[in-house]
């Protein structure tokens, strides 16, 4: 298990303990939500990362890799204005990962930007894209290890 | 013969098809097709299927039309998104959603 993989994991695990009786977070939601079926969700799918590249000359640090993990955080429900619809659980999950290093696996996390999205065909629907930066450590060689 | 058809020809083109309809207060025959839409989908996966509601009525069956007017389709209330002549604007082509709650 990659470094990377817990620390999805864990984002995750953040959001639906925060509160433990609203919607669940799920990640790599690939299937589209059925109209029919419930609004609203919360899908966690990885973006890209980029890794700056060792020092040439190793160094002290030469043997670790620095990550910027981009993690995309998808948020749709039914209804307007889309404040309405999903500020409440944005707020939420926002409030569940800002901070966290998540026991040690992350250096930092923020949220980059947002971006709405809307449409509608017999309801109307929102959709808020949160693009969470992670940025994290491994040993260069292998990223299931935080140091070599 | 004619290889065109003119107002007095919709409703029996309607009635084959079509169902009971009521149009803020005016009742008629519509054809209604119901068709899922993908959207929303960020990055390609994940999204929504949203059901496309269209009913095609004759324009001068319910004239004065307009968006957000409530709809009955077979006893079913629902309210007029959006609505588009088609061609020579013989037939009006209304899309439909649920009314907000």
């Amino acid at each position: 298990m990659t470094i990377r993989d817990e620390i999805v994991d864990a984002i995750v695990s953040a959001i639906n303990a925060a509160d433990p009786t609203g919607v669940q977070a799920e990640r790599d939601k690939m299937h589209p939500v059925d109209n029919t079926g419930l609004l609203p969700s919360i899908g966690v799918y990885l973006g890209r990362e980029d890794t700056a590249a060792p020092s040439p000359s190793g160094g002290k640090w030469g043997h670790l890799a620095e990550h910027m993990l981009s993690v995309k955080i998808e948020i749709l429900a039914f209804g307007k204005p889309v404040t309405k619809a999903l500020d409440p659980l944005a707020a939420r999950v926002v409030k569940a990962i800002s901070g966290q290093e998540f026991g040690g696996l992350a250096n930092r996390i923020f949220i980059g930007s947002k971006q709405w999205t809307y449409n509608d065909t017999d309801r109307q629907v929102c959709e808020l894209a949160l693009d969470v930066a992670v940025e994290y450590t491994t040993a260069a060689k292998d990223e299931a290890l935080l140091t070599d | 013969m004619p290889t065109f058809f003119g107002d007095d020809d919709i409703p029996q083109m309607l009635e084959t098809f079509g169902v009971p309809i009521v149009v803020a207060g005016a009742e008629g025959i519509g054809i209604v097709d119901y068709v899922d839409e993908m959207m929303l989908q960020a990055m390609g996966i994940g999204g929504v299927i949203g059901r496309s509601i269209m009913v095609t009525v004759q324009t001068s069956a319910f004239p004065g039309v307009e968006t957000g007017n409530a709809i009955q389709i077979e006893g079913i209330p629902y309210e007029i998104r959006h609505r588009l002549s088609q061609s020579d604007g013989a037939v009006t082509q209304l899309f439909c959603q649920v009314p907000a709650a």
